[in-house]
């Protein structure tokens, strides 16, 4: 298991990652990313903004050119999302989709597979719970 | 044939800008349109509260939307020549506006023509009963002045006999009788043997003698409508003015829409802001010494006075307000005022309320700030030669220093407005002990749920029977040296009776942060005693009301002078279970955060909504709907406003139904905003407004003229519904 710790969001973290987790002089990390096989497992912030989202879908695009073909996302930390977030989840399913990968939604709370579902992306993407 | 603009033809305001008249706005319709009834209405009105105005707003509707009923809008002045240059006008009027009106073109009344041109320009269908009031006219000088008078007034009547409705508005139909008291007796006569339904406004103190009319009363605005009124005028005139400067002025001109637009106006035309206490009251006293409320002052008094009389009128006016707990007698005020034709400066003062007379005492209206600072400007400057830099400055440093004390005095009077409500609703009902004596509640009921409490109260065997009140005031009126004491309005006097016997209560409210002290209590007694025994009260109960209740000691002294004391709670509990209020009104909470545009400031306000709504019982799922609602909401806000403050404002309010939610930012409206070419996933945005939509129960978005407000409701439901899939 390779495991990597993203920079991401502006805020300190409510909870600290598994494995590794390194502060910088500004911000607190607080997501991270694992590979297994082909497949990466990239868990999102407890808020899903265009910052979260953005890195995200970069290091998703970097797992996909690495040749995984599973990305799962975990949203287990995640509360709230906002539609710049949602959007940009559409990219990363547009990516995978280029690429023949699937991707998979863990551990999504009722009401983000709700707002989801209000927004179309669940056509596109499965839900693993 | 020219269709009426629909806007104002005579009225001053648009229609949107006339506040707190509706009601009034909605009977004078009814009352003079075609379903109307076919007899007078009297106007009376307090000094200032915009009648003309009103009774125009009306002409103008009836103008624009019906054609059956000739709208005609008149006012009596007393600059008028003479009662037969008053007649003329009157009738030309009257022709002016029923050819405009039946030609449905009201530019013909902005331009004023000749009778002439009015007789041709006349409708087909009215041109014979036009020409003979044109002719009429023409005749004036042939014509001796009393059948003048008296046709021209029936001139509204003779068109309605010839089969044309009219709806007649006459104004200040007190200046017809103090022009000619035979005008306004003619005036009663002509139109009391007509079919036409007329409205006579006049001073509320004017005496119309007998008259078959309908009565209706205009009182000055409501401090609530004062306050939307001078921020609708502000607006209207780009003036701002801040929520504190608002109130300040809504209570220091007692809601004289006069007053408030001169000041407003002033501002405007000096390009000042009314932002602080000080803004205020240097403007007030521009108003002041200046020619703007003074000049609607001088109006009333000089109008009144014969000028030889002025300088004394003034002398004793300054005396009246000087003596304001005994007033001056009417004799004292005889030997300055001489009688004047057939009216005395006495009664006309009186009728403008600049003074009030009862009792054979003369004394200055005490809620009339502005006259009372008026008098003192003018007597200083006028019959004591002051300087005027000096006395203006000094009286600047005055009005600063009192604003708080007045804005202190209205809030106490608003807080003592309940006990006065509650007790006009004391009707011999028969109500628990408890609910009065702070004794038993605290021993039994205290701290038990509001249900839970009326439900053991009434089923308590100690009850009261309360008295059945007729007439509830400050008790201030009775007790007017001691009226500082009884700071003014906290003070509470009902008469009533029970049985036969008659009962005055005597109510106070006190404050004290803990339960109330015997030498309180007691000292309370005492003033109250005093107050009973200065009006010659025989028979009255005390009742003493403070926010904690009160101490043994303390009610040991209130069953000695056989009085209550309450607390705030108890007195609360009283009015719901006299059905004075629910037991738990709807009352609305409201929070403001004004939070920066960036670094997710979006989820400090998401954090504070989901407080707000928790406490009000929201489920936690329809919390995070209005979660997601706001930070979308707020991401409108922060992306492409171009905000200069880079601000989002943001209002919370909660009732029993439903929270409201207004974020507004400044800068670039929703419509003006471009689309932005260089965001890659630009395709997939624009989701924000519709999960707003889909989120909460209603959304309504709105282009202001300086950016964006969003405004949205979620209804508290006992079940939330699931957000169906898009």
């Amino acid at each position: 298991v390779v495991q990597r710790t993203l920079k991401l969001g502006h805020r300190a973290s409510r909870s600290k990652q598994k494995g590794t987790t390194y502060v910088t002089s500004e911000r607190e990390l607080d997501a991270s990313v694992s590979t297994e096989g082909d497949t990466a497992i990239v868990y999102a912030d407890d808020y899903l903004n265009k910052l979260a989202g953005e890195k995200i879908e970069r290091e998703c695009r970097r797992r996909l050119s690495e040749g995984c073909r599973r990305l799962i996302v975990n949203f287990s930390r995640t509360e709230i999302v906002n539609s710049i977030g949602v959007s940009i989840l559409l990219g990363v399913i547009d990516s995978a989709a280029n690429n023949g990968a699937k991707v998979v939604f863990s551990q999504v709370k009722e009401d983000t597979i709700e707002l989801f579902d209000m927004l179309g992306l669940t056509r596109h993407v499965t839900i693993q719970n | 044939m020219p269709r009426p603009r629909r806007h104002r033809i005579l009225s001053g305001l648009d229609a949107k800008d006339l506040i707190g008249r509706a009601n009034e706005l909605e009977r004078l319709m009814a009352h003079a349109g075609p379903m109307g009834r076919r007899r007078g209405l009297r106007l009376l009105v307090a000094p200032g509260v915009g009648t003309s105005e009103l009774l125009k707003q009306t002409y103008d509707r009836l103008f624009v939307e019906q054609k059956e009923v000739i709208p005609f809008y008149f006012a009596f002045r007393t600059g008028d020549e003479n009662v037969a240059a008053a007649a003329e006008r009157f009738v030309y009027e009257f022709i002016l506006q029923a050819v405009a009106f039946r030609r449905q073109d009201d530019a013909i009344i902005s331009a004023s023509p000749g009778l002439e041109e009015l007789s041709q320009l006349a409708a087909p269908a009215d041109g014979k009963w036009i020409d003979r009031l044109v002719e009429a006219v023409s005749r004036r000088a042939e014509t001796s002045p009393r059948p003048f008078v008296r046709d021209s007034l029936a001139a509204p009547g003779r068109s309605s006999s010839q089969g044309t409705g009219v709806a007649c508005f006459l104004d200040d139909v007190h200046n017809a009788h103090y022009l000619d008291p035979r005008l306004f007796e003619e005036l009663k006569e002509v139109f009391a043997r007509s079919e036409v339904p007329f409205v006579f406004a006049a001073r509320r103190r004017f005496d119309f003698g007998p008259i078959d009319a309908d009565r209706m009363e205009l009182e000055p605005l409501s401090f609530d409508d004062a306050g939307r009124m001078i921020e609708s005028t502000a607006d209207r005139l780009d003036v701002k003015v801040t929520d504190e400067a608002r109130d300040l002025i809504a209570v220091q001109l007692a809601g004289n829409v006069s007053f408030m637009s001169t000041m407003i106006r002033e501002a405007a035309e000096k390009r000042i802001a009314i932002d602080s206490f000080q803004a205020v009251e240097q403007l007030y006293a521009d108003s002041i010494f200046g020619d703007g409320i003074s000049r609607w002052l001088d109006l009333n008094l000089v109008g009144s006075i014969p000028m030889r009389e002025l300088e004394a009128t003034i002398d004793i006016l300054y005396d009246t307000a000087v003596l304001k707990d005994t007033g001056v007698t009417v004799d004292a005020w005889r030997r300055v005022s001489e009688t004047s034709g057939s009216h005395s400066a006495l009664d006309l003062l009186n009728l403008h309320e600049v003074i009030r007379i009862s009792s054979n005492r003369v004394e200055l209206p005490p809620e009339n700030v502005a006259l009372h600072d008026y008098i003192s400007a003018r007597y200083r400057l006028e019959i004591d030669g002051e300087i005027r830099a000096l006395v203006y400055g000094e009286s600047l440093a005055g009005y600063t220093r009192r604003a708080p004390e007045l804005m202190t005095g209205f809030y106490r009077k608003r807080a003592a407005v309940s006990v006065r409500e509650l007790m006009i609703s004391f009707n011999r009902q028969t109500v628990p002990l408890a609910m009065l004596d702070y004794g038993r509640f605290r021993d039994d009921l205290k701290g038990l749920p509001d249900q839970d409490i009326l439900r053991i109260a009434a089923e308590s065997e100690e009850k009261i029977v309360l008295p059945k009140n007729f007439f509830v005031t400050n008790a201030s009126a009775y007790d007017r040296a001691a009226a500082v004491e009884l700071e003014n309005e906290r003070v509470v006097a009902a008469k009533g009776n029970i049985g036969t016997e008659e009962i005055v209560w005597l109510a106070a409210e006190i404050d004290s942060k803990l339960e109330t002290s015997a030498e309180l209590t007691a000292l309370w007694c005492d003033r109250l005693e005093t107050v009973a025994r200065e009006s010659g009260f025989s028979d009255f109960r005390i009742w003493l009301i403070a926010p904690e209740g009160f101490s043994p000691e303390a009610l040991a002294i209130l069953a000695d002078r056989r009085g209550y004391g309450s607390s705030r709670k108890q007195f609360e509990l009283l009015k719901a279970e006299i059905g004075a209020v629910k037991v738990r009104p709807s009352a609305e909470h409201q929070y403001e955060i004004v939070l920066p545009m960036g670094e997710d400031a979006e989820l400090i306000a998401a954090n504070a909504v989901e407080e707000i709504a928790r406490r009000s019982n929201f489920s936690s799922k329809a919390i995070n709907q209005v979660k997601t609602a706001l930070v979308e909401a707020c991401i409108n806000a922060s992306e492409h406003s171009l905000s200069p403050d880079q601000k989002i404002y943001q209002k919370f309010s909660v009732d029993d139904e439903k929270l409201s939610i207004t974020i507004s930012n400044r800068g670039l409206r929703l419509a003006d905003r471009q689309p932005v070419e260089s965001e890659p996933t630009e395709g997939r945005r624009g989701w924000g407004l519709q999960l707003m939509r889909r989120l909460m129960d209603e959304v309504t978005i709105e282009d202001v003229d300086d950016g964006t407000r969003i405004s949205m409701i979620k209804y508290l439901r006992p079940t939330e519904p699931t957000v169906k899939a898009a």
